[in-house]
This record gives structure tokens, sequence and C-alpha cells, in this order.
């Protein structure tokens, strides 16, 4: 017994020291992004229309790549700061997949098969855009928590804002062309300070999804895996599955895909469009951020369309292509 | 110090641990054994900003600090400990020697001479690729692989053991055990289970598929022996563990990573 959790202990701890940098990153950034972007700026930058904001967020992910873990803090700040909901959520989703980094992964894990490159990118940009698009008419208030709309991750809300403050909130409205701005000393403290409750935050919400996912790696029956293998639907579902319980990083995740060797083609992809999007860590972290209803679209929608996606593709190879 | 002050600094006493168990990692040498090394200057980065942030969260301490929180935060760095602890003798079950790893280890040369044969050193996830997509120029040449050995009474009834290494992507959660069913030459005797041992042989096709030679390894619950080729060895010979036991490069053609 002690042998084993002396194993969940090394795969947990390693699950975090593989995530950490990415979510410190992801909160430095938006530390730095709510301090150093204005509100007015953000809006003339975004595109107006949901269509074009829903396209933008698919590709954000290859100026801007960002692993999932880091992406829901930089995501919340940015729907807070102004950013249209369907451009931030359909980078949340696709960001972590639609990127430079896991793009040269999943190639070099399948050996140079672009079609399964190709196959991953579609699937997650068809998930992330049915999100984005369906959020489209949604108000920050209507997606946010309270509490992650007003700043309570880094505590401001609680404080007195100090005098001719302007980083306090992340409601923050007011242009800051129409105010006098504070030192750079103090930009940089607020930035900090906003990190600083941002990761605390998501850092938690990591340790307990890094143990589920311990747990099940360590504890799982050998043998386990391989029954699902033979069936189409039960590798499907049983690979969706897997996703989401062992929640690996969206950069390693494809050369554990590939090392299901025996498993059909359709299986692997689930597993490829589906932990990125969907996993324990981050439905953990959803609860940090976002309300009841958003978490629920962002779950049954990625299930759903992976599912009948990766259900079609299965029947489809097995008639028509080489299995 | 207020009440609400206490667990502010007990979280960020736990992220400059955090932040010291990175630095012991890296210093240490058993940093390869829950990720790959190519991530090094990552975790470094991550040290120095977890550091900051716990040393920023000394002088201004989190308002929304909770003792549930610093628990457990506290909770992963006994995690870290035991981990920690255990690695040593986890690097051992799987034939790997931590301390090793601290010496160097010189390239090794991309061919051996053995008894008038010239093998290619090829490591056991590269072999993996090369009988995925079958190359038939490849697939009769003669190998030189290392691994460490898996013994079980099927196994030893057929005169076969299998040879495995476990495949490092980027953190050990992520880890895959990689193995091939190897027959010793005529005469031959069967490796201590759990010795280092590089095998010298040809890939030989097996007549059915042989998926039953699959086991779990601890930690890496996904474990795969290749179903339809064996290593049929000409020599085997015992091993010292590499520095780090893990492989961590796959590379399509020679030389190939080893």
């Amino acid at each position: 017994m002690y042998e084993s959790f002396q194993i969940f202990a090394q795969i947990c701890v390693a699950i975090l020291l593989e995530a950490a940098p990415f979510l410190l990153l992801g909160a430095l950034a938006s530390g730095l992004f709510e301090v150093f972007a204005s509100r007015d700026w953000i809006e003339r930058l975004m595109p107006r229309s949901p269509l074009a904001g829903v396209l933008a967020g698919t590709v954000l992910g290859l100026m801007m790549p960002c692993c999932e873990c880091g992406i829901v803090p930089l995501v919340r700040r940015l729907i807070a700061k102004g950013v249209p909901p369907a451009t931030a959520m359909t980078f949340m989703l696709a960001g972590p997949v639609i990127n430079p980094v896991v793009l040269a992964s999943t190639f070099v894990a399948f050996q140079g098969d672009l079609t399964v490159v190709a196959l991953r990118c579609a699937l997650v940009a068809l998930i992330a855009a049915a999100v984005g698009f369906s959020l489209r008419n949604k108000s920050p208030e209507e997606i946010l928590l309270p509490a992650a709309a007003s700043g309570a991750a880094c505590g401001c809300g609680d404080e007195p804002a100090p005098a001719g403050a302007l980083f306090g909130s992340l409601a923050d409205a007011a242009p800051l062309s129409a105010l006098k701005g504070p030192s750079l000393r103090t930009r940089l403290d607020h930035a900090l300070r906003h990190a600083q409750g941002d990761f605390l935050d998501m850092f938690r919400i990591l340790i307990l999804g890094a143990m589920v996912a311990a747990a099940f790696k360590t504890f799982v029956p050998a043998g386990f895996v391989s029954m699902m293998q033979g069936d189409l639907m039960l590798s499907v579902v049983g690979m969706m599955g897997l996703a989401v319980l062992l929640s690996l990083c969206s950069q390693a995740d494809a050369f554990v895909a590939a090392s299901f060797s025996g498993f059909p083609l359709a299986a692997r992809l689930a597993f490829l469009a589906l932990g990125p999007v969907l996993d324990v860590k981050l439905v953990l972290m959803w609860q940090g951020a976002f309300r009841y209803k958003v978490i629920k679209l962002l779950a049954l929608v990625p299930m759903v369309l992976v599912f009948s996606a990766c259900m079609l593709l299965g029947a489809a190879l097995k008639l028509w292509g080489p299995q | 110090m207020t009440p609400r002050r206490l667990p502010a600094t007990a979280e960020s006493l736990c992220l400059l641990g955090l932040a010291g168990f990175m630095a012991w990692l890296l210093l240490g040498g058993d940093y390869w054994m829950y990720l790959n090394p190519r991530f090094k200057a990552l975790t470094w980065a991550a040290a120095g900003a977890l550091a900051l942030l716990g040393g920023y969260g000394l002088w201004r301490p989190s308002p929304r600090a909770a003792w549930l929180r610093a628990g457990l935060f506290a909770f992963t760095l006994a995690l870290c400990v035991v981990s920690g602890l255990a690695v040593h003798e986890g690097a051992e079950k799987m034939g790997a020697e931590p301390q090793a790893m601290r010496e160097a280890e010189a390239t090794p040369e991309p061919r051996v001479k053995k008894r008038g044969v010239e093998y290619i050193r090829i490591n056991l996830g590269e072999l993996y690729d090369i009988v995925g997509k079958p190359q038939p120029e490849l697939i009769g040449l003669d190998y030189a692989v290392r691994g460490f050995v898996r013994r079980t009474p099927e196994l030893d009834a057929e005169g076969e053991f299998v040879l495995y290494r476990v495949a490092l992507y980027c953190c050990y959660a992520d880890s895959t055990a990689v193995g091939f069913r190897v027959r010793p030459p005529k005469g031959g005797k069967l490796p201590e289970n759990g010795a280092w041992v590089v095998a010298y042989g040809k890939l030989d096709r097996l007549d059915r598929p042989k998926p039953e030679a699959e086991e779990s390894l601890g930690g890496s619950a996904f474990s795969s022996v290749n179903e339809d080729y064996r290593i049929a060895a000409s020599l085997i010979e015992a091993e010292k563990a590499p520095g780090m036991g893990m492989m961590y490069e796959w590379r399509p053609q020679e030389p190939y990573a080893y």
C-alpha cells in the first residue's frame, strides 16, 4: 500500500511540476494583462461580429501558445476586461490545441501523419466554435462567477482602493486615458498582486486535479485499458473517459494517444480532441471561474460532438477505410 | 500577526518550499524521474517565479488565504518529500540508478561489433517505430537494444523474457513502458528479473500476435509489448543501467538515440 502511495505521490508531483510553469505563465500574463491592457484598447481591437470573433478565437492560439491550465485565468481576465465571450471562450478551448507546440507534438507522435493533426484541429475547432457561438450574446456577468468577475481571486476587492489606483478591480470599466496613470512600480505591484491571486486560486484546483489523475494512474487495474479496444463504441467511450480522468497536458497527450496502438483511429482521436477541452482538472478550475450553466455547456458540447464525430469516423473507416 | 495573515504566511512558505524542492531536483540529479530533462530551463524559471510569489506573499499576504488552502499546499509539499524519498527505490525497480545521472554518459558509437557482427545501436522506442511502419529494408538488420528484464512464469515456459524501457515524453504521468519479447540464443540462460541487459540480434516476426505478454508496470499504466515481432538474440550482455534509465528521444534514422 505504501508503495502505491509512493507512486501516487511521484505521479502527482510530476503533473504539478509539468503544469506549474504554464500556470505561472498564465497567471503572470493575466496579471500584466489586467494592469497594462485597458478596456477601451481591447474593445477597439476585438472584432464586433460574433462570427469574426469565433474565427479570431480559433486561431489566436497560433500567436499566443497556451496550455489548458494557464489559459483559464487568462480567459477569465479577458472576459472581465471586455473581450467578447464568443472570442474568449473559443480561444480557451481551441488555444491549447491549435498552437504551434501542440501541432508539432501531434505530428511527431503520429510519425508525420498529417491526417491525425488535421482531424484533431478540425474537431477541436468545431467544439470551440460551437461553444463560443452559443455564448455570443452573454455578458461577462452571465459567464463569470461574481467573485471572478470582481477580481476576488487577487483579493483586490477586499481592500480599500488606494488613492489614484486604477487597477483594483476586474470590473474596472474606466477608460485609462481618462485618468492620471500611476507609476510603473505601482502598476507592477498590482500586476503581481493579480498574478498571486490567480495563481493561488488555480493552483489549489490543479492540485486536486493532479491527485485525481494520479490516483487513476496508480490504482487502475491492469488490463482494464486493453479490454476496451476491441469494440468501436466501447473504445471511443473508454478513450473519452480516459481523457477526462487522466487530465494530461495537451502538449503530451498525443504521445500517450499514439501509444494506444491497438485502438482504432476514431478512439484515439476522441482522446486527442476531448482531453484538452474537458478533463477533471479543467472542470475543477472552471468551478473557480465560471457559472454552473457555462460549465454545463463546456462539458456537454465537447462530449456530444466528440462522441458523434468519432463514431461517424469510426463507422466510415470500418466501411471504406483501411483499418 | 492577524488571524488572516497566518494562513497567508503558511501558503507563502509552502510556495517557497515548492520552489526549493524544484531547485533540489534540478541540482540533485533526480529531475529526470519526474520530467523530461529538456524542460529543465522551464522548471528553473518556474522555481524562480514560485520563489518570487512566495517572497511577495510574505511581504503582501494574500487576502484570500485560508487554512484549508494552506493545508492543501502543505500536503502537496509532503507529497514532494514522499516522492523524493521514493525515487531511488522506484529507479531501482526500473533498473536505473539516479545517482549515475551525475556521471555524464559518453555518447556511444552508433554501431558496435560483437563476434564479428556489426549491430546498430537503437532504443526500444525507435525499434517499435520501425516495426510500426513496416520498412522492409530496416526489419532484417542487426540491432543492439538495452532495457530492463521482466519475466513471468508464462514467458519462462516459452524460454523468453520481455525487454522493457520506459518512454518519458513530458512527465512521469505520461510515461509508457515499451517492450519486445526476447528469445535468448540457444543454450543461453534467461537473465534475472529487473536486470539491465543489452540484447544483440534480429527482429523475428511472430506467427501469431501475442498480446498476453502485456503487463502493467508501477506508475506506467500504459505498457506495450510488441505483438508482431520479437528479438531473436544472438548475444545478451549484462550492462550497468544508463545514467537516466528512461527514453526521452526517438530518432527516425541513424545515429539513433539508443
